[in-house]
């Protein structure tokens, strides 16, 4: 079934549009919250949360495409649920991409909206100026949260290469945000 | 900002770049598809080749039976329970199988680069960090002997020699990082030093993505330091200790997806050394039945002279809590306990986790490991110091999460969730080291909602701190363990602040830094039990500051009664040494210094009747008169 019939379905409140959503992307759902959360059950429970946010949420939304949609309230409530559970049910994979992060802003300070929305413009405008190669090898690593290892398969390159692709994308990161004049 | 602010951010990028970079999407490698076709065009035989090269697994979990005669049958089971996932098998067929090149990754090697000096002059070690136990040194970002004081500037990772006796600047010697930042590791395990017993050598532990380096300085002449050797351990860091003269390393070493079986550098933690690969062996990996990761824990005794890894161990956990005692290695891994029963209302599950840990004990006497057993008890200890061992006894303090929510069929066959009650209370644990059973608990002492703030053992007594947080405020108990079996506290009942850090001072007095009404106020009270209650015995307050929490930040001299640390201010930082003479404490010598970032990275003692203080880029020293 294509994504619009699935949103007509969730737009009818038919129940059959979890089960379709489910179908078509379960796995993928799946895939996110076991990648950040690292284990089976507590990935179970946010695939079946994101069905409730999804079923709540369409409508209002029409999202076109839906699986983007769908991956990122999965990815937004395999976080939530860290954050909540004071990161011990963080993924391996996640603390390290957090660490690797870290070099590109350092110091904490005070979160509010404006300034968060004025973080996910200058990351679009980052990642629309990278490459095709840099942007997906990016995405995957910190959206996704792959393993390095992952990656060099997915690409076909060396471990070696992608870490030190990753790290010249981080230091361009940081000079993106520097020039946006956020606080480094 | 965070760095968690752009991981969560990046959840809110253009929808395009998040459909383009999807892993889960189909992707096959042009050469994979050109060496199919080669195949099928240069004769039948090769299509039959092919075909058997490229026909795709089942997606079954392999058959290991065949290896049960290996002494790492029973792991092997446990970590393809724990590491394999059918849906995403490593390798799709026969051809990924047999001609998958394993890349061998220089992270893991075990090198050497240069070789110390042989200078020799007399000096001897002087310890300033208070360590947890005696004997077992802790990494600190400054050591000294008593000529020369050593301290690590953690943000130019560049090591700076003093001279005790004129308190001038020796030399320095730059850390190359070829990462070009330290990267931080998990609890304050930043890049730390050591200063071997014969004050010839510094070791510096720098945590790097997925391995820990160790270089060697040579400070045998602190006027003229020396890169030295350089080795790297396996692992992300976890944390180290000194024992004497070797160091003990405890990184985490994480199984990839559907590991190759029997191939051991798939499942079995390593080390390098010289070319040749170690493996560690069977008897050295414990597990239980509750592990859930496939993740070691792996601890090793490396000798930082010859870079030979004289023993290792491991257990498959993340244990991320880690005490050692002068016997001992404690390994604390954090496991969540799921249970359901049904609900009030028709169709309701209620699901309960709790978390729990399991205590690992090795054994490093006489520089060899064993496993000694492992106890799985209710909560988490929240960081080194709520672990402790006396006389063949473990003493633990631990804070318990419990949450309950309600799963609700919002369409059938597919559930959502409510959380309806989360509970935090603290416990205090005395286990037989002997028998692994718990020997004496006090269970849920705290108010619930509390957090554990700061744990100190000393003798037969333990001393917690349990905090509302919210309203800065705090009862802090005594526990009388001279008899495990039946333990017996008095508490202070709910005060103002709490603290983040307990001494025992001796005399029975036990001293708290940590906070005051509100979260800008420094507080340093004493306390006494006294009438089967604990009371306050005198307090110091410093308000509209910040401070460090990290203990080793602060200067404590129990036999002088002397306290130091360093405050931020909104016009600058203030170092504030204070005395507690056994009645009253007092500030004693205030010294200006500029305006320090990070309160974390100070460090300071006293020599004589001379203060040293160092900071970021900054050196100080003070008078001062007792």
């Amino acid at each position: 079934m294509d994504d619009r019939s699935i949103v007509k379905l969730f737009l009818e409140r038919s129940e059959q549009a979890i089960r379709e959503t489910a179908k078509k992307y379960g796995r993928y759902c799946r895939y996110i919250a076991m990648r950040l959360l690292g284990n089976d059950p507590d990935a179970e429970e946010v695939e079946n949360d994101t069905y409730l946010r999804l079923w709540n949420s369409i409508p209002p939304h029409k999202p076109d495409p839906l699986k983007p949609y769908v991956g990122k309230i999965a990815r937004n409530l395999a976080l939530g649920r860290i954050e909540a559970s004071g990161a011990q049910k963080r993924s391996g994979e996640v603390t390290l991409a957090l660490e690797e992060l870290a070099e590109c802003i350092a110091d904490p300070g005070d979160e509010d909206m404006a300034e968060n929305f004025a973080l996910r413009e200058a990351l679009n405008s980052f990642l629309g100026s990278l490459d095709a190669r840099e942007r997906i090898i990016f995405m995957q690593r910190y959206f996704y949260a792959c393993t390095v290892r992952e990656i060099a398969r997915l690409r076909g390159m060396k471990e070696s290469a992608v870490t030190m692709l990753l790290f010249r994308t981080r230091m361009k990161l940081r000079e993106h945000l520097i020039k946006e004049g956020f606080e480094i | 900002m965070k760095n968690k602010d752009i991981f969560r951010e990046l959840g809110g990028v253009d929808e395009k770049f998040i459909l383009e970079a999807d892993p889960t999407a189909a992707r096959k490698s042009t050469w994979r598809k050109k060496l199919a076709v080669m195949a099928a065009c240069i004769s039948i035989f090769a299509v039959f080749l092919s075909l058997w090269l490229f026909m795709p697994f089942s997606g079954e979990l392999e058959d290991l039976s065949k290896y049960s005669d290996s002494e790492y049958y029973a792991l092997m089971l446990k970590v393809q329970q724990l590491a394999s996932r059918p849906d995403n098998y490593r390798f799709k067929n026969n051809f990924e199988k047999y001609f998958f090149v394993h890349e061998q990754s220089g992270e893991n090697d075990v090198a050497t680069v240069g070789t110390l000096s042989e200078a020799t002059p007399a000096d001897k070690y002087a310890e300033v960090t208070d360590n947890q136990f005696e004997g077992i040194i802790e990494g600190d970002l400054f050591k000294r002997s008593e000529k020369s004081i050593f301290y690590l500037d953690p943000l130019t990772l560049t090591l700076y020699s003093y001279s005790t006796e004129s308190a001038e600047l020796l030399d320095t010697v730059n850390i190359p990082e070829e990462f070009g930042f330290p990267i931080k590791s998990i609890d304050h395990n930043n890049s730390i030093i050591y200063l071997s017993p014969d004050c010839k050598s510094i070791t510096v532990i720098l945590p790097k993505y997925q391995f820990t380096e160790a270089v060697s300085i040579d400070v045998s002449d602190p006027a003229d330091m020396k890169k030295g050797n350089t080795f790297q351990i396996s692992g992300g860091f976890m944390t180290s200790r000194m024992i004497d003269g070797k160091l003990l390393t405890v990184t985490g070493w994480g199984v990839g997806t559907n590991p190759d079986f029997p191939e051991k550098g798939e499942y079995l933690p390593q080390f390098t050394s010289g070319g040749k690969t170690q493996y560690l062996a069977a008897d050295a990996i414990s597990f239980t039945d509750d592990a859930w990761r496939a993740f070691y824990t792996v601890v090793a005794l490396i000798d930082p002279a010859t870079l030979e890894v004289i023993d290792s161990a491991a257990v498959l956990d993340y244990a991320g809590r880690v005490t050692v005692s002068e016997n001992n290695i404690f390994l604390c891994g954090v496991l969540h306990e799921r249970s359901e029963r049904a609900g009030e209302n028709e169709g309701e599950t209620v699901f309960n986790i709790t978390q729990k840990s399991t205590v690992y004990a090795i054994s490093h006497a006489g520089g060899k490991f064993e496993h000694l057993g492992n106890i799985k008890i209710d909560g988490l200890p929240t960081d080194q110091y709520a672990l402790d061992e006396r006389d063949g006894v473990l003493r633990i303090v631990t804070e318990t999460q419990e949450t309950e929510y309600i799963r609700i069929e919002i369409a059938e066959g597919y559930m959502g969730a409510q959380t309806t009650v989360d509970i935090q209370s603290a416990n205090l644990y005395c286990i037989d080291l002997e028998t692994f059973e718990i020997i004496g608990s006090v269970k849920a002492f705290s108010p619930h909602g509390e957090d554990v703030t700061a744990v100190r053992f000393e003798g037969d007594y333990g001393y917690v701190c349990t905090a509302e947080k919210v309203y800065n405020r705090d009862p802090v108990y005594f526990f009388d363990l001279s008899d495990p079996a039946n333990i017996t506290y008095s508490d202070t009942g709910v005060i103002d602040g709490y603290s983040t850090s307990l001494v025992d001072m001796g005399g029975g007095k036990l001293l708290g830094i940590g906070y005051g009404d509100s979260d800008q106020t420094l507080k340093v009270e004493v306390y006494e039990e006294k009438d089967d209650r604990v009371v306050s015995v005198c307090a110091f307050e410093l308000n509209y500051v910040e401070f460090s929490e990290d203990y080793k930040s602060y200067y404590i001299n129990r036999a002088e009664g002397l306290v130091g640390l360093t405050v931020s201010h909104l016009y600058g930082s203030e170092y504030v040494l204070l005395k507690f003479d056994g009645e009253v404490i007092k500030q004693i010598e205030s010294v200006a210094v500029p305006l320090v970032e990070n309160v974390d990275y100070t460090r300071s003692t006293v020599i004589g009747d001379t203060l040293f203080i160092f900071a970021e880029n900054d050196f100080k020293t003070a008078k001062i008169d007792q």
